[in-house]
């Protein structure tokens, strides 16, 4: 069969003509076969399917870089800001891979100072999302940006940008109240409530931040940035949405009233080292406009959001330094002698008592000889208004007699306490209005104490010792409500929400929250009562307001604490004649009423005459 | 760019080498050809240098020579003088089996680079070739299918059994993944479905050249030598895409041309070769970008970057312009 192949000069044979054209014929079919598939495929993926596959390599490419929406502003009532927006550079990071991030991130976290630890919990967090930057420090200072920029070649995926940050131009002033920003948790992102938001965003995280978020934040936009196979930005940048700036609030908040409450605070907790924190409100009368509010101490939310250290945040809550808590609306204190003006409302409304009803005080109750008046030697007969004055205890004890801890827990309730006063902040704590029926429940089975309402405890709460607790804004509340015969306004933080030109979007109208309806003349008296506290060389803080150049009506406050020195109150409204603000102010622990938390009061109706008559003041 | 004009001016002058001495001077020499090419096979096991996992080239220095590339047209040329010495053409399965032994021993050396792809473009290189010679369509059809078989069996004792082969698991992944990169978009199939959005996406006119996102941004892995195809096709877009696929057809047909109208069975044999080749690969190949076909590491003719496949392809397309100029008869 195999010849060999013969040599290079004779040519082997061919196959047939015919031979050839059928291999011709069939070979050219299996070439156009072929090719037809590849050209058919080709259609498909190109025309059928072209949309798809151009809208999937747009994905691959193009990266959707957010432009945060500048936050809303936050005004005082004569337009000083209180909260804006500045730029600062931002350090972000684009993951790229695993390798490239062992070596990357120690070097950044080496720059920025920063445990390396931490930063590897915020890129973590982005798992599965790393199309998107990771925000990694804010607002970095100058040396440190020109270190990443000199040090880029060995930072891939690091870049800087500049964003808004939210800036605070008082600083600490108002901080619990205005809150602070930052950004968005983990427990936020699985509340529905926050569905609308993305990991990393900025969100009111306390106070009027967090209840205006959705007021304050604008809509984000976007710019489009192309990036190749990596993630790495390529430089390109694609079209951009503008994004939507957030709306600003205005506040019935006086900067200038504000500032005088906290520096009078201040100088409270340092001239009484013992004392564990300040609180006062102060109350527009007629509206119930918030003008100033304070929780002492604060914190410096500019230093909290340009990124303080865990450990450093660590050592200035545990030392005292700083605190978070807004106690105005959180803080629950007994309002001791505060609540005598509550009693008094009670007994008068109800005709257990009126000014010719005289009570002989001999320094104890006699029916409850335990019970006794601060002034041992006692204060001889006095009637309503001279036991405002003198805060003589046994007077309220014997009120507390006739009236009944249920008919006095009625009268607490309709002027606002033990419950939300709806001032516009979130977190209120409502309190506790003692009753027989709260007792029960709370000293019921299994306590130690009696379930019962003990007869000398029906006396006592009528001092408001024992049971009662309130926070700073309700008894701020209260006295606002008697210096406005029972029309107790809804505690109101935000009077205008305005666009980002600070024109006016929507105006935030007084509300009456409730009302306690009875005789005018109740509240009369109740008022002289408490002129003569201020007025009256036996007032107990008669020394402290003698000389000021208004007629304030005010109420002392040594409220007994199982649990330490005694808190100071103070609450009071004036002028006298026609009131206009009412205030509460408590000193943790401060001791006296008379001797700490009045002063600090003569102090804000100072600060009010200097702001209300700024012309006689000249 | 320099080194690429240099290997077009090599080539050129490789293709003008080709068509100008006589093919049956190579076919006589053929079986010196292919015990170099052999040794240069056995050399690269010993001395070969390492890329991408597989040891297929020998460094010179300024070059890297690929005697796998070159044993595709030793075995056209090998091939073309074993059939040429037959009386008649090979037509029942003994023989024709006999006939593949001489390519099985530098198969198995290229197999075990490994590649692949080298391996089956030999396979189809010699099977179109034993069309050409005569051997009936059938004939060869039923041996594909054993053929088949016989690779199924080999599978199977490799993967159930565990006899040591020299398969590479990544072949099976490939051909599981390369009809559906979707069922593994990030892995296994990212090369296939990158490719195919980068085609899709060049819709009808393309996105220019030079301005293709996948192939600029490196989406694409491979896209200059077996992903080429990509680029064409998400740069160019469905029109001009098609008009190179056309060039290919042309230039097949060409090979088709010169080999039915071949005055020698030689030339016959070496046109019908170096069809078979190029059939094989670009079909493979572009099937591949767009995921039709297994992913086997096939380069594209003509487009592919590869040094000695340059050298090779134009050294074929010599030959065939050489065998197309001596023609005696015209069937077309």
């Amino acid at each position: 069969m195999n010849r060999g192949y013969r040599n290079r000069d004779n040519s082997s044979g061919n196959l047939p003509a015919r031979e050839l054209k059928r291999i011709r014929d069939y070979v050219l079919v299996l070439v156009i076969t072929c090719f037809a598939i590849l050209t058919a495929q080709l259609f498909n993926l190109q025309i059928i399917q072209g949309e798809k596959y151009r809208s999937l390599s747009e994905d691959n490419y193009m990266r959707i870089t957010p432009i945060p929406a500048p936050r809303g502003e936050i005004l005082d009532r004569n337009g000083n800001v209180l909260v804006t927006s500045r730029p600062a550079f931002t350090v972000f990071y684009w993951y790229l891979d695993e390798s490239e991030a062992t070596t990357t991130l120690p070097r950044l976290a080496d720059i920025l100072g920063m445990e390396l630890g931490e930063i590897e919990e915020k890129v973590k967090r982005y798992e599965g999302r790393y199309f998107e930057p990771v925000p990694i420090a804010r607002d970095i200072t100058p040396e440190i940006y020109t270190k990443i920029a000199e040090d880029s070649p060995n930072l891939p995926g690091v870049f800087i940008d500049p964003q808004p940050i939210r800036y605070y131009p008082q600083n600490d002033l108002l901080s619990t109240t205005l809150g602070y920003v930052g950004e968005i948790t983990q427990s936020q992102l699985d509340d529905p409530q926050w569905k609308d938001y993305k990991m990393g965003s900025i969100v009111g995280q306390q106070g009027l931040e967090l209840y205006y978020e959705s007021i304050l934040r604008g809509k984000n936009g976007g710019y489009q940035v192309e990036v190749d196979y990596r993630g790495r930005p390529t430089g390109n940048v694609g079209p951009g949405i503008e994004p939507e700036p957030g709306k600003t609030i205005q506040l019935e908040i006086d900067l200038d009233l504000q500032t005088a409450v906290e520096n009078a605070l201040k100088s409270a907790l340092e001239e009484n080292p013992a004392a564990n924190g300040a609180s006062a409100v102060v109350l527009d009368v007629n509206t119930g406009g918030v003008l100033a509010i304070a929780s002492m101490p604060g914190f410096d939310p500019n230093v909290l959001i340009s990124g303080i250290s865990y450990t450093d945040l660590n050592q200035k809550i545990t030392s005292g330094e700083w605190r978070f808590a807004n106690l105005a609306t959180t803080g629950l204190y007994p309002p001791g002698s505060a609540f005598k003006i509550v009693t008094a409302v009670a007994a008068l409304a109800e005709g257990k008592t009126d000014p010719t009803d005289e009570v002989f005080d001999p320094g104890y109750h006699p029916s409850a000889p335990t019970l006794v008046c601060h002034k041992r030697a006692g204060h001889g007969y006095v009637n309503i208004e001279e036991a405002l004055e003198v805060s003589c205890n046994t007077y309220f004890y014997e009120m507390g007699r006739r009236l009944g801890v249920d008919t006095l827990a009625e009268y607490c309730r309709a002027l606002g306490l033990g419950m939300k006063t709806g001032v516009d902040l979130g977190g209120e704590n409502y309190g506790t209005v003692p009753s027989t029926e709260w007792k029960a429940k709370a000293y019921g089975e299994g306590r130690v104490a009696q379930p019962e309402f003990l007869f000398s405890e029906h006396m006592m709460v009528a001092m408001g010792q024992t049971f009662h607790l309130y926070t700073p804004i309700q008894m701020a509340s209260v006295t606002q409500a008697i210096a406005n015969y029972g029309v107790r306004m809804r505690p109101r933080l935000v009077s205008k929400i305005l666009d980002s030109e600070h024109d006016l979007v929507e105006e935030i109208l007084p509300e009456v929250a409730g009302e306690l309806q009875v005789d005018p003349s109740v509240f009369d008296i109740v008022k002289d009562g408490m002129l003569r506290v201020t007025n009256e060389p036996g007032g107990t803080a008669y020394w402290t307001f003698h000389d000021c150049p208004i007629k304030v009506c005010g109420k002392t406050g040594t409220a007994q604490n199982p649990l330490g020195d005694d808190h100071s109150w103070f609450v009071g409204f004036g002028p006298y004649e026609d009131p206009e603000i009412a205030l509460a102010v408590v000193v943790d622990q401060g001791g006296s009423g008379s001797s700490v938390a009045a002063p600090v009061a003569r102090q804000i109706f100072d600060a009010f005459l200097a702001i209300s008559q700024p012309q006689e003041a000249e | 760019m320099k080194r690429q004009l240099l290997l077009i001016a090599v080539s050129l002058v490789m293709m003008g080498l080709a068509a100008f001495i006589d093919y049956r001077d190579l076919v006589w020499l053929s079986p010196l050809i292919l015990g170099l090419n052999v040794l240069l096979l056995v050399a690269v096991l010993f001395m070969g240098r390492t890329a991408g996992g597989s040891t297929r080239w020998i460094s010179l220095g300024f070059f890297d020579l690929q005697p796998s590339e070159l044993f595709k047209l030793t075995a056209i040329l090998f091939g073309t003088r074993v059939l040429c010495s037959l009386d008649r053409p090979l037509d029942s399965i003994g023989p024709i089996i006999a006939f593949y032994s001489w390519s099985a021993i530098p198969a198995f050396l290229i197999l075990k680079q490994p590649d692949l792809g080298t391996t089956l473009v030999i396979v189809a290189i010699v099977t179109g070739m034993l069309y050409f010679s005569g051997t009936p369509g059938k004939a060869i059809f039923t041996m594909a299918l054993a053929g088949m078989i016989i690779v199924g069996i080999l599978l199977w004792l490799y993967l159930y059994v565990g006899v040591p082969l020299p398969i590479e698991e990544h072949w099976i992944d490939r051909l599981v993944t390369g009809f559906n990169p979707e069922k593994d978009p990030l892995g296994k199939g990212y090369q296939v479905l990158q490719s195919k959005i980068a085609i899709g996406s060049g819709s009808v006119w393309g996105k220019g050249l030079g301005k293709g996102t996948q192939n600029r941004l490196d989406f694409i892995p491979h896209q200059e030598t077996d992903f080429i195809f990509s680029v064409v096709g998400e740069e160019l877009g469905f029109v001009r895409t098609t008009v190179v696929l056309g060039m290919y057809v042309l230039i097949l047909v060409r090979c088709l041309i010169a080999a039915v109208n071949s005055a020698d069975k030689e030339g016959t044999l070496i046109a019908g070769g170096v069809l078979s080749m190029l059939l094989f690969q670009s079909l493979v190949n572009i099937g591949m970008t767009m995921g039709i076909m297994p992913v086997t590491g096939i380069p594209l003719p003509f487009l592919s970057y590869g040094g000695t496949a340059s050298v090779v392809n134009a050294f074929a397309i010599g030959l065939v312009l050489n065998v197309s100029w001596k023609r005696h008869k015209i069937l077309f």
